[in-house]
């Protein structure tokens, strides 16, 4: 190849070498230019940094948790999902107006409570102020008000001082008494009652939409006292003890209690007596002997609370049989006696939630599939048929959740699925990404065109 | 090294290596003043790096010569229009160097690149890889083919085997 070398070199020689350009010059235009880079990848780079922290700033707050999209009448959706600890707070985003369901949800290391919006199905996590610390998910320590306007909790402070707002306290606060908050403007009354010690909350509900019923025990040195039951008047903070069942200690047992027709209390002090406590202050009466029968004992899955509820004279009962719960259902007759028992059939675990007319009631229940566990159910109390008519899958904490009972009589609607995965990280995830890509083509590019 | 004793130093390399530097730049791309337009443009970029390349600038000088022909002739291939008169443009007189031009000019800029690369540098295949970011196969490759353009037009300077 000497010829092809000869030939190159030769050809080579023919070009004309013009006058170049001063060194100086090429070397002041080569200090420009590296000028005019760094300052085209230093913009470049920030309005990447830019970019990318406006997106996530901006998908912060927007969070997006309104599964229902458009507004619609107050009514209960069908579905109810369970909450996660990131979707929207009422610190952030304001009271939740007119709330249709009440849950639980784990808020990193402690219980809080969500709700779904009556009207656009939003998801919201309730910040209320003092707040118990101690909440349960179950249901016991909070109760919707029938008209979904209304929830009442726990409040904790210091005994004879003001409800303790702040957190960092909280070796020095017990409960202390009673907020109710107003889901339309985020207001908070407070229904403080006066003790040395403290008190232990054992029941909330809602009598109607304006009264509340209370029972809680006064803390003392040792132990506390039987037990109290006020009732409390929305709006006015008028605080009626109902004299005679204090005197009697007849509590509202653990997880509410039902309501005859006329009013009054009815609540199952034993397990085999139903009473009804008038709240003018009268004395109570008794309602009904339940059968002796072990098998109709409130088992561990049951509260005494649920062993009756009444319009209509209906009863709800659990029976332990050997160790499987089973549902019960009969009428209690004028007279007191129970007619017979029938079972419930088709699901387990029935926690009742409220009645939709004289025989049926509204409940939720383990279907016989995983995919019908937690579900709502239409019970029909004179034979036990159940009738599927959603899901209300709030995970484990399904059992607590409580319903605006007010709304029980406008169609269901359908409940969509909130987001599963917190939009904000997805979000903050992809600004990052985009900044890591900004900067890997700001680099490649600086080296193609080196 | 100062900025100062890096200019002096990338000024005496400019003053003692351009006119090498434009020759190989005219075997690459066959215009004198493209070859003019490669080399200033090198030199320019080379300010940037002259700290880190500044005791051998020619290898990095090279390679950046032939990306930015190939790049030149990327972007402008899809421009070039058949015309019934040839543009005035340099020439060589000499049969052999018009020959081996016409040549050259048949050939892809990367074929062409290891071409000069190889026989007028005097590189390695290796080293002709590295100037071009490719593997020694590819360099093979390219080289084969354009021996064998090369041999369709100027038989004489492309012996078989060699």
């Amino acid at each position: 190849m000497d010829q092809m070398r000869t030939a190159l070199r030769g050809l080579a020689e023919t070009a004309v070498t013009a006058p170049a350009d001063d060194p100086a010059s090429l070397w002041s235009q080569g200090r420009r230019r590296v000028r005019r880079r760094r300052l085209a990848a230093a913009g470049a780079v920030a309005a990447a940094v830019v970019a990318a922290g406006a997106s996530s700033l901006v998908a912060v707050p927007a969070a997006v948790v309104h599964p229902a999209g458009a507004t619609h009448e107050p009514a209960i959706p069908r579905n109810v999902w369970e909450a996660r600890d990131w979707y929207p707070t009422t610190s952030e985003e304001g009271p939740p107006g007119v709330v249709a369901v009440l849950g639980g949800v784990i808020r990193g290391d402690r219980n809080g409570l969500f709700t779904v919006s009556a009207t656009t199905g939003e998801y919201r996590l309730l910040d209320l102020p003092a707040a118990a610390a101690e909440t349960s998910l179950t249901g016991t320590e909070y109760a919707l008000a029938p008209d979904g306007r209304h929830i009442a909790y726990w409040i904790a402070g210091r005994p004879g001082g003001v409800p303790v707002v702040r957190d960092g306290e909280s070796a020095t606060r017990v409960q202390i008494g009673v907020g109710i908050y107003d889901t339309d403007d985020g207001s908070v009354e407070w229904v403080e009652f006066r003790t040395a010690h403290g008190i232990d909350g054992s029941g909330l509900m809602w009598a109607d939409d304006d009264h509340l019923l209370v029972t809680y025990g006064e803390r003392a040195d040792s132990g506390s006292d039987p037990g109290s039951m006020v009732s409390v008047d929305v709006g006015t903070e008028l605080v009626t003890v109902a004299d005679a069942a204090r005197r009697r200690a007849i509590t509202i047992p653990e997880g509410g209690a039902g309501l005859t027709a006329d009013g009054a209390l009815t609540a199952l002090p034993s397990r085999r007596r139903a009473v009804t406590v008038p709240l003018d202050g009268t004395a109570p009466r008794t309602l009904a002997r339940l059968p002796r029968m072990r098998a109709f004992a409130p088992s561990s899955a049951w509260t005494s609370s649920e062993a009756i509820m009444l319009p209509g004279n209906r009863l709800l009962g659990g029976r332990n049989n050997y160790g499987a719960d089973q549902t019960m259902v009969g009428s209690l007759a004028p007279d007191g006696t129970v007619g017979a028992l029938r079972k419930v059939r088709g699901i387990a675990f029935v926690q009742p939630v409220a009645w939709l007319d004289d025989r049926d009631l509204l409940v939720i229940g383990d279907g016989r599939s995983s995919d019908e566990w937690g579900a709502l159910y239409r019970l029909d109390t004179s034979d036990g048929a159940v009738t599927p008519l959603g899901t209300a899958q709030a995970g484990m904490y399904a059992p607590g959740l409580q319903f605006a009972t007010d709304l029980l009589g406008a169609p269901m609607v359908e409940g969509e699925r909130p987001p599963t995965v917190d939009s904000r990280w997805l979000r903050g995830g992809g600004a990052v990404l985009a900044l890591l890509g900004s900067c890997a083509a700001i680099l490649l590019w600086r080296r193609r065109r080196a | 090294m100062p900025d100062r004793d890096l200019e002096a130093s990338f000024a005496n390399y400019v003053g003692a290596r351009r006119p090498a530097l434009v020759r190989v730049a005219f075997l690459l791309c066959g215009d004198q003043h493209h070859a003019e337009d490669l080399v200033q443009s090198a030199l320019i970029k080379a300010v940037a790096h002259w700290k880190r390349i500044g005791d051998d600038p020619e290898p990095w000088l090279r390679r950046v010569m032939v990306n930015d022909h190939i790049s030149r002739w990327r972007r402008h291939r899809g421009r070039e229009r058949l015309m019934d008169v040839v543009p005035d443009r340099a020439v060589p007189q000499h049969e052999e160097h018009a020959e081996l031009a016409a040549a050259l000019a048949h050939l892809a800029p990367k074929q062409r690149a290891v071409i000069v690369l190889r026989y007028y540098e005097d590189l390695t295949e290796a080293q002709t890889a590295q100037v071009l970011g490719v593997s020694v196969g590819t360099v093979k490759s390219q080289h084969s083919d354009a021996l064998k353009r090369l041999r369709g037009v100027v038989p004489a300077l492309v012996q078989t085997g060699g």
